[in-house]
């Protein structure tokens, strides 16, 4: 699935997460009036964050070195569920270019790990 | 005595469906891409390989059928390339496997800029509340 079928089928069960108390933010490192340009045509109800010096991608391990356009460097397709306290509840990285979890696959892993919730 | 065309011209339709078949398997990856929005084909590249079969199977037929040279030959290179198509597609497609993002079990607090330029901290976005963050490749 590419970038683009993965952001617009979670722009899909935003609403959805929202009701679990969830809030979607993407990331890339493409600068902000690229990523200003995604919203609008796919009509993202989330934000999209421009980590343009790789800070966040690198200090959670997801850089892919070269692996954009040009030899540049970007982040690797993942999700990262985190709670009030910034702990990381669940997580995911895909092991191939073409791998993407489904939304309803993300929408029912963020579900159990909520349910697994300690608090 | 007439005993149907003659063997060129009933080998000529052979050889164009080996071309016909090397053509498919060449072209084989743009269907690929072409699925890129259907994850179970994306994720599979079920049409890749079924086009690229199909291809292989013409070439083959045709090399059975028609002995010359050239459709041997087409058959020949069809069959190598398929063969290193398998491992090619495994490395070509493989990510690397994240540093440290197995053992990451906390998100350190950022500054970020969102898509309309708004400066943007963990601690804001996360307010009480829990973050699906989606790390994504970009846009090119």
């Amino acid at each position: 699935m590419s970038c683009q079928a993965e952001l617009r089928g979670l722009g899909a069960i935003n609403d959805e997460l929202s009701r679990l108390g969830v809030k979607l933010v993407g990331v890339s490192v493409d600068p902000p009036e690229t990523s200003r340009a995604v919203v609008r045509r796919h009509r993202l109800p989330f934000p999209i964050l421009a980590d343009t010096q790789r800070s966040l991608i690198r200090e959670l391990g997801l850089l892919h070195v070269g692996g954009g356009p040009g030899g540049s460097d970007i982040a690797l397709p993942a999700h990262v569920l985190i709670d009030s306290d910034r702990n990381i509840r669940w997580k995911y990285v895909a092991d191939r270019i073409q791998n993407r979890l489904s939304e309803d696959r993300v929408l029912e892993r963020v579900r159990a790990a909520l349910a697994n919730d300690p608090q | 005595m007439n005993s149907g065309p003659a063997p060129n011209a009933r080998n000529k339709p052979r050889f164009i469906l080996a071309l016909a078949g090397l053509l498919l398997v060449l072209l084989s990856p743009a269907l690929w891409a072409l699925t890129l929005d259907v994850n179970f084909l994306q994720r599979t590249a079920l049409p890749m390989w079924v086009t690229m079969a199909f291809g292989l199977a013409c070439t083959v037929l045709a090399a059975l059928w028609d002995v010359r040279k050239r459709t041997r030959i087409v058959a020949l290179l069809c069959t190598v390339l398929v063969v290193l198509s398998v491992p090619g597609y495994l490395v070509l497609t493989r990510l690397p496997t994240p540093t440290g993002f197995a053992t990451a079990n906390r998100v350190p607090d950022f500054t970020l800029t969102d898509h309309l330029g708004r400066e943007t901290t963990l601690s804001g976005l996360v307010d009480g509340g829990s973050l699906l963050l989606v790390f994504y490749r970009g846009h090119w």
